[in-house]
């Protein structure tokens, strides 16, 4: 068995090594993909590194019982330990290669142009770090993993521009993953204890039964998915403005989860979130049209809101984080602002005339991709 | 986010409380069979480690709520994944092992590397099961 898992090892180490050789040949990409690549052949020699010492302890061991000093019924915990290793090693090897070598070895002008967008966007709203390697390809909606510094979109190759204000949203997510955003969250902490506490003393005060472990899975949700998703609302509102409002409703319609939340919570409180985030901002008057055509959207269909969907979405929680997250960017980073030559200003303009116009949308926005295309390439 | 965006968020948590555990009780096995010892500093700082991610696991959702990026699972929830049969483990059994582990690895007993076994055959099917639905 020994003997087998060292061969195992030796192949997942090939493995490791031709992808270090891919990526290290990469030419003709933006720097920032460059930049990546660097950051994750690094870790992949990491892992090759780890596999190393554990086939040289593997061998050490195979080696002790030879010589017949120790039984193998001490020994076969830790081949189970080095097995169990194995597996965890392979599957970092698998997503290095699956979800990032392999997208960088086939990186297309779709690709270069999200990567290029995706750095202007990132070098306006005045980001910290490096912006990522955009990638236009899922068949999920957009998709970030933070930790390879990579962002799947929707591979659309008309109305561009109308989905693009949810990179915002995942921009935040690359920020949480480096402490930048939402790192200290002194009220969400507070706001949730409280809460928890109010609900449980309510349920009392009224004999209002909750179910079993209700209150644990509101905070399990909120404090290990939900927070995070408000935050990149929050930043994304403000970095994008209206824009990004109007997405929201355009993605609520697109994938509708209008009261059911998962890792997210619903799209009612989502989009109810985004409104007071955008009021705040200044921009009543955009709200007012959205939540217009929300409240018309919301008529129509009359979906059911399941049983405690309002204890699991309560406003004190939406608003701790977005206080948090004011906190925590204010001063630092810019809040959007109509007029200036940005790509923020670009997508807001895209949805105004979206909204004017639909029929007639695309011929506006062929030209206008064609010349953020054009500058970004300068 | 997307929801494979929060499984792979998830599989990643997973995956680092494995190599906490699993690296500690292999390098504990081979300080009490003798092969090959690590130096004293690599085997503190494993115990510092293993310490660690035994808190992790015995956490409370109000401590989790302050963390950067908190543990999305409890004891509870990773022992689920354990198939029938196995041998129970209970937050005394961490809390045990967690003083345990201040006297170095040398103190940690064989049931005490069983139970650390247990958890990490829990999180590595949990994080196989997690990657695969990332990667479908």
């Amino acid at each position: 068995m020994i003997d087998f898992l060292v061969g195992a090892s030796a192949v997942l180490a090939a493995r490791g090594n031709e992808i270090v050789n891919k990526l290290e040949e990469v030419t003709d990409v933006p720097s920032t993909v460059t930049d990546h690549c660097r950051r994750v052949i690094q870790k992949t020699k990491r892992h090759l590194q780890e596999i190393e010492t554990h086939q040289s302890n593997l061998q050490q061991l195979q080696d002790s019982l030879l010589r017949g000093g120790l039984p193998f019924s001490k020994a076969a915990p830790v081949v189970k330990g080095y097995i169990k290793s194995y597996h965890d090693l392979r599957r970092k090897i698998d997503a290095i290669e699956e979800f990032f070598a392999g997208h960088i070895t086939r990186f297309s002008k779709s690709d270069e142009f999200l990567t290029r967008t995706a750095a202007t966007i990132w070098r306006e709203a005045r980001l910290p770090g490096d912006s990522p390697v955009a990638i236009a390809s899922t068949s999920d909606y957009f998709c970030t993993l933070a930790s390879l510094g990579i962002v799947f979109a929707p591979p659309n190759d008309v109305q561009k521009l109308l989905i693009l204000p949810d990179l915002y949203h995942e921009f935040g997510h690359l920020l949480h993953e480096t402490s930048s955003l939402f790192s200290n969250k002194p009220r969400f902490t507070s706001a949730l204890v409280d809460y928890i506490y109010e609900l449980e003393q309510q349920a009392r005060r009224y004999s209002r039964p909750l179910p079993a472990n209700l209150t644990n899975e509101i905070c399990t949700n909120w404090a290990a998915y939900w927070a995070e998703e408000v935050a990149c609302d929050t930043l994304a509102a403000r970095l994008a403005g209206p824009a990004f409002g109007w997405c929201n409703l355009h993605l609520c319609i697109r994938h509708p989860k209008i009261y059911s939340s998962t890792k997210h919570p619903a799209d009612a409180a989502r989009s109810r979130h985004i409104f007071r985030v955008l009021k705040r901002g200044g921009w009543s008057k955009e709200v007012g049209e959205m939540e217009q055509r929300w409240e018309q959207y919301i008529h129509t269909l009359r979906p059911q809101k399941p049983s405690h969907y309002d204890d699991f979405h309560p406003d004190e929680l939406f608003i701790a984080v977005m206080e948090d997250v004011e906190d925590s960017i204010s001063g630092s980073l810019p809040t959007y602002k109509p007029a200036q030559d940005t790509v923020a200003n670009l997508l807001n303009m895209a949805w105004e005339n979206f909204l004017q116009d639909p029929v007639n949308y695309p011929e506006w926005e062929k030209p206008m991709v064609e010349e953020l295309w054009r500058n970004q390439r300068i | 986010m997307s929801e494979l965006s929060s499984a792979y968020s998830e599989y990643e948590r997973l995956s680092d409380l494995f190599r906490q555990l699993n690296d500690a009780s292999l390098l504990a096995r081979r300080v009490l069979l003798g092969i090959n010892p690590p130096p004293t500093e690599e085997q503190r700082m494993v115990c510092d480690q293993l310490s660690e991610a035994l808190l992790r696991l015995s956490d409370t959702q109000e401590v989790s709520a302050t963390q950067h990026k908190p543990l999305t699972l409890t004891l509870y929830e990773v022992l689920r994944q354990v198939p029938n049969g196995s041998r129970e483990v209970s937050p005394d059994d961490i809390a045990a092992i967690r003083r345990r582990v201040g006297g170095g690895l040398a103190a940690l007993t064989p049931e005490d590397l069983e139970t650390i076994d247990t958890l990490t055959d829990a999180l590595d099917s949990a994080s196989e099961v997690l990657f695969r639905r990332v990667q479908r």
